[in-house]
This record gives structure tokens, C-alpha cells and sequence, in this order.
């Protein structure tokens, strides 16, 4: 019920209990999948894993599915310990420290800004292509016109805060993953009927990760396949909106995951046996549309190319959306300028960072495309890299945060405990081997002073979060002087006490000061400020 | 107790032409006004714990507003504030449903019809789904 509130009637709090229209588990499934976006991610990478792996592919598909499901508990955990603030900004800094976790954060805003001149050329060729016009299509000026409007676009909607109700969403994801099957098995019935001229019959040694002589190739391989299954995480994470917020989040991502193996691995298998791996592997930037083309012909391959345009856009969205969020989140708890974290007074959306994110995007992918001509790969590559740095590090996170809960329980030691640090692991070594990989390749993507271009811009921003931390820390110290969480810390079931504010529980304004915005010294939980708004 | 005036608080123009007839159709039946900010975030995209609070903080500024405003107007008026988290129009309603409301009273947008069926609009959903009295408010003209 709401608060009466009369004359002489002031410090009661507000009624915020009421909650309109949960999550159910469809929904969730839908979000988790939607937002990794099959279409586009198979489109994006597809040929750049048989470009690292041959014709391996498929088996680097279901591989790097491992180390994300690992990953995947740690998401899951420490979601429950703190589930409404941000993701590894927030989680690294209660476990180690406020500099890990910024940068942390940071490298989640690098991940996403890279991500998007893969996004915006992809949508940029097929969209010309679905008009039949494949010489603009070839013409990187009118891609990067497209692709750059795209973006403009997209940010606005993101703005005003225009979505999709579930309904539409599911039919949209359903007509993706519809078009994508029915892709595979046309492929798949056309290769053994011998239907295709230049097919390659199926074999079960490209489902075999050890027919993979090269370590380095398998790294490369994985890096890549990350960011196909990159963005699942969210069916985890929307858990605060869900309706069984138990058991719902677990269950959408399990399912969310059976959903984008299945049509990974068949899509992996059915494209690469159209016309073999190197026929992937040389059409990088258009390979759904190439072997679409092959496989079922003009009309019909153009529902492949809608399907992988309808999943751009929704990739987009969950590109800009968690980047401003993200944005936002840091200047909420003082860790970035407050700037970030104003709402818009209409839409009720963080307008300025997602106008920043949006227009610093579209800066970046014209200079990205200008330099070099395979603005694809050098940045799915390098967008790897940085996944595998945060998602690795949220690992490590969840081992070092729940340290003391790990050996109470066989669930906890095996949850808590081993999946997410064999996950921090794996991504780690990932990001070591393929990394010193593409510093050495010079010739590819080009390169900055005899290093490689992909590591250059990947490492090379991450690296950049250091000194634009220093200058945050001279301007406001407030948030780095914030120790690591007390203990005793919230139990990974969900008991135990709550996790205590990060920083900066005020609104987020310029006039109410660093300092008074509820500061943490080292293992004393205090809070200042908070006056019960 | 039921027949209280519902009236949604966003800060936009049309909302604050809405409040003072709110204040005055609340005193005049004698009935207690309920003010709601409802603040239904994208699901997709993950994470609106951190925006969800700092969309409450705006909320609470505007509710508190407007409740110092009706305080000023009609010094006695029984005045509560709802925040609640679901979209606008689907919140406002639930919020009249559940307290058997004599009336739901919304500011119009003042967008033209095409932008309206773009991005919606929180009061025609109102109109659409109330299942009592609502009362639109254009916005000053200045």
C-alpha cells in the first residue's frame, strides 16, 4: 500500500514494492538468445574460426562453449551475492579491490566498442547484398555509410527507449533460429545428395578438438568462438526482473545454451560442408550470404540475410544498452565522471552515455574501416581478447570473493570454487597464447610498430583504462580508497548478510560531494550519507 | 478505502498540468490523491540495477514535488506517493484497479501522432486499458 503522507507526516520511505510484469522462463531463454544473436555472431566469426582451425571448425564451437559455462557459474553466483548493481565492474571490485575492478569495468566498454564496427560493417554488407547490389556491398565507402547510419540509428532507439514487446522478440528470434536450421539441413540434404558440386561430405574428425595439432591455432580458434557465444551471460543476470528468481535464471541459461550449441555446431557443420572450410574461411565477411546463396538459391537465401540483419540489430542493442548501463554504473559509485550517470528526463534511459558510447562508436569505426581493409577481423579478433579478459578475470572473481564458502559444501567447492577458476584459466591461457599469436601477425590486419594490429587494438585499449583510471583517481579518490568487502560476505545459496553498498548510494549528482556520498574505508562497513531519501 | 484520484507523475510538461487538477478533483470529493512514478526498464541488455536506482532517485524528486505542491494547494489533503516498477501505462492502471480509484488523471504527451506511434504513448495505453474515468490534460501553452 502506499505511504500516507500529511502535513505532519515526513520520514516515512516510499512504496517501491509494487512490481509489474516479471520475467517468466521463456522469456529469459529468449533475452539469453537473443542477445548472444546466433545469426549475426555465425555470420561475424563463422569464417574466421575455419580461417584459425580449418576444417576443425565445429569443434571449436561446442569447445569454447567450456570455458563459458564455467564462467557461467561464477555470472550466476556472484549475481546472487550482489544482483542489482553492476556485472565485473562491481563483482571484481567487492573481491579485489576497486583498481581491478575498474579496470574490470572498463574492459567491458572496451569489449563493447569493439564489437561494434564488426556490427556495423556486417549489417552494412548484407544489407546491400539483400538488394542484390553486390558491388556497393564490395565498396568499403558505402558500407561504412551504411554501417555508420546504423549505429546513429540504433543509438536512438536506445535513447528514446523504444523495445520490443516479448511477443515480438520471441517471433523474431524464432524466425532467426527457424532460418538458420532450415539453412543447415537443406545444406546438409543438398551435400549428400550430391546436389553441390564442390561439397565436402561430413566427417566426425571436425567435431574432434585433438585433430587440432597447433596449440596457437586452437587458442586463435577459441578466442574467436568466445565471441559467438558472447552476450548468453545476460539470461543470468536479468534474474532481479525474473519471476522465480531461484531457479528461473539457472534453467534460461542451460536452455539458452543447449539453444546456441545445437545451432552452432549444425550450422558449423552444414556451411563447412557446402564447398569446404577455405570456401568459409575466404568469404569472412559475408559467409551466410556466400554459401546461403549456394545452398538455396535467389529468392530464398535473402531470409538468411534478414535473419542475420534482424540479429545485428538486436546485437546492437544489447551492445549499447549493457555499455551505457555499464557507463553508468561507474559513475553511480563514483568511478567515473557523474556525467555518465544522468538519466534522461523523458525517457528515462542514460541518454549522455549512450549517446557518448553511440557517437565515440561511430568514430571509432570509421577510423577502424579507413585504416584497414579487414576491419572484421581485426576486430573480432581483438573484441576476443577482451572478452576473454573480463569474463576470465569475473572467474577469479567469484573464486577469491566466495573464498571462505568454497570448502563447506561439495556443490559450493565444485560451483563456487573449480568451474570458475578452470574457466579463469582457460580464458586466461586463451587470452596469453592467441594473444602473443596476433602480435606477431603483422601481415593480416596490418600493424603498429611491428606488432600486430588485433593485439594492438585490443591489449592496446585495455591498456588505456590505466592512465584514464589515474586521472580519475587525482580527480576523485573517493571510490579507490574503498577497501574489499568485509567479511562476513553474503554465502553463494543467497544466505548469510548482505553484500554492503559499493560506493556513492546518493543520486548520481555533481552537487552532492565524493566524500559524503557514503565512503568505505577497508573492512569497516560504514555508511555515510545515506539519509533515507 | 477506494475512490482516490490516481494521477501519474513523470516531471514531463503534460504531468504538471495534470497535478493541480488532480489536487483539485481529490479535495473537492473529499478523497486522498495518489501519486505514481512508474519506471518499467528493457529487460534486454542485463544489469538495470544501478539505472533502476538512479531512475528512482528522479522518480522520488518529481513525486516529492508534486507532494509539496499538493501540500501548498489544499493543506489537509491525504497525499501518497507510489513508485513503481512495471511500465506507465500498465502500472497506472494496476494502481487504480487495485485501489477501486474514482479516476486516473495523465497529462497528454503533446507529441504529434506520428512520433506517438513510434515510440507509444503512456496515455493512450491509459485510455485503452482503464477501467475507470481518466481525465488527459494537455500541457501549458505558452
Amino acid at each position: 500500500m502506499g505511504e500516507t503522507v500529511t502535513s505532519e507526516d515526513h520520514a516515512q520511505p516510499l512504496d517501491k514494492g509494487l512490481k509489474v510484469g516479471a520475467i517468466g522462463l521463456v522469456s529469459a531463454v529468449v533475452i539469453g538468445v537473443a542477445s548472444t544473436a546466433p545469426g549475426y555472431s555465425l555470420a561475424a566469426s563463422l569464417g574466421f574460426v575455419t580461417g584459425a582451425a580449418g576444417s576443425q571448425a565445429p569443434a571449436i564451437l561446442w569447445l569454447a562453449f567450456i570455458p563459458m559455462l564455467f564462467i557461467a557459474a561464477s555470472y550466476f553466483y556472484l549475481n546472487r551475492a550482489d544482483p542489482d548493481c553492476g556485472t565485473t565492474f562491481t563483482w571484481v571490485t567487492r573481491a579485489m579491490g576497486p583498481i581491478p575492478g575498474w579496470i574490470g569495468g572498463w574492459a567491458i566498454i572496451v569489449a563493447d566498442l569493439l564489437v561494434m564496427p564488426s556490427l556495423a560493417s556486417i549489417t552494412g554488407i548484407y544489407f546491400f547484398q539483400l538488394f542484390g547490389a553486390d558491388n556497393l556491398a564490395n565498396n568499403k565507402w558505402w558500407v561504412m555509410l551504411v554501417g555508420a547510419i546504423f549505429i546513429l540509428l540504433m543509438t536512438l532507439i536506445c535513447v528514446i527507449g523504444i523495445e520490443l514487446n516479448a511477443r515480438m522478440q520471441f517471433f523474431l528470434l524464432a524466425a532467426e533460429v527457424t532460418v538458420l536450421v532450415v539453412f543447415a539441413v537443406v545444406a546438409l540434404y543438398k551435400v549428400y545428395a550430391g546436389d553441390l558440386p564442390h561439397s565436402v561430405d561430413p566427417s566426425l574428425s571436425w567435431l574432434n578438438p585433438f585433430a587440432i595439432k597447433d596449440y596457437s591455432a586452437l587458442a586463435d580458434g577459441l578466442v574467436i568462438a568466445v565471441f559467438l557465444y558472447w552476450g548468453w551471460d545476460t539470461a543470468v543476470t536479468v534474474n532481479e526482473e525474473t519471476k522465480d528468481a531461484k531457479r528461473t535464471p539457472g534453467r534460461a541459461a542451460l536452455l539458452s545454451t543447449v539453444v546456441l550449441v545445437l545451432v552452432y555446431v549444425i550450422v558449423g557443420i552444414a556451411a563447412q560442408a557446402v564447398h569446404g572450410a577455405s570456401f568459409l574461411t575466404n568469404h569472412s565477411d559475408d559467409v551466410l550470404s556466400a554459401t546461403g546463396n549456394l545452398v538455396l538459391g535467389s529468392p530464398f537465401d535473402k531470409f538468411l540475410i534478414i535473419a542475420v540483419l534482424s540479429s545485428a540489430a538486436a546485437s546492437t542493442q544489447t551492445t549499447i544498452l549493457p555499455a551505457a548501463r555499464s557507463q553508468l554504473s561507474m559513475a553511480a559509485h563514483r568511478a567515473a565522471p557523474t556525467w555518465f550517470g544522468k538519466v534522461d528526463h523523458r525517457y528515462l534511459t542514460p541518454a549522455n552515455a549512450t549517446w557518448f558510447f553511440g557517437i565515440f562508436s561511430v568514430l571509432w569505426y570509421v577510423v577502424l574501416q579507413s585504416l584497414s581493409d579487414n576491419v572484421l577481423g581485426a576486430s573480432i579478433q581483438a573484441v576476443g581478447l577482451a572478452i576473454a579478459f573480463y569474463y576470465g578475470l569475473t572467474g577469479f572473481a567469484c573464486v577469491v570473493y566466495f573464498r571462505k564458502s568454497i570448502f563447506t559444501s561439495v556443490k559450493n567447492f565444485l560451483f563456487v570454487g573449480v568451474a570458475p577458476l578452470v574457466g579463469g584459466v582457460m580464458l586466461f591461457w586463451m587470452l596469453y597464447k592467441a594473444g602473443s599469436d596476433y602480435a606477431q601477425n603483422t601481415t593480416d590486419y596490418g600493424s603498429v610498430f611491428g606488432i600486430g594490429m588485433s593485439f594492438v587494438i585490443g591489449i592496446g585499449l585495455i591498456l588505456l583504462g590505466i592512465p584514464l583510471m589515474l586521472v580519475w583517481w587525482m580527480r576523485a579518490p573517493a571510490f579507490f580508497r574503498r577497501g574489499r568487502d568485509p567479511f562476513p560476505r553474503p554465502e553463494p545459496d543467497g544466505t548469510g548478510p548482505e553484500a554492503p553498498p559499493i560506493l556513492g548510494v546518493g543520486p548520481i549528482r555533481d552537487d552532492v560531494p565524493l566524500d559524503e556520498a557514503g565512503v568505505f574505508s577497508a573492512d569497516t562497513a560504514t555508511e555515510e550519507g545515506d539519509d533515507g531519501r | 478505502m477506494a475512490g482516490e484520484i490516481v494521477v501519474g507523475c513523470d516531471g514531463s510538461p503534460g504531468s504538471r498540468a495534470a497535478l493541480p487538477h488532480a489536487i483539485e478533483l481529490a479535495q473537492s470529493f473529499g478523497v486522498p490523491l495518489v501519486l505514481v512514478f512508474a519506471y518499467g526498464q528493457n529487460p534486454v541488455g542485463g544489469r538495470t540495477g544501478d539505472l533502476k536506482r538512479a531512475v528512482e532517485d528522479l522518480g522520488t524528486e518529481w513525486l516529492d514535488e508534486a507532494r509539496d505542491a499538493a501540500r501548498a494547494a489544499a493543506p489537509g489533503l491525504v497525499v501518497e506517493r507510489e513508485l513503481v516498477d512495471g511500465r506507465a501505462a500498465e502500472s497506472l492502471v494496476l494502481v487504480a484497479d487495485r485501489l477501486d480509484a474514482r479516476m486516473i488523471v495523465v497529462g497528454a504527451n503533446g507529441f504529434g501522432q506520428l512520433v506517438n506511434s513510434i515510440i507509444g504513448s503512456v496515455t493512450s495505453r491509459v485510455l485503452q486499458d482503464a477501467t475507470v474515468p481518466v481525465l488527459v490534460v494537455p500541457p501549458a501553452q505558452d
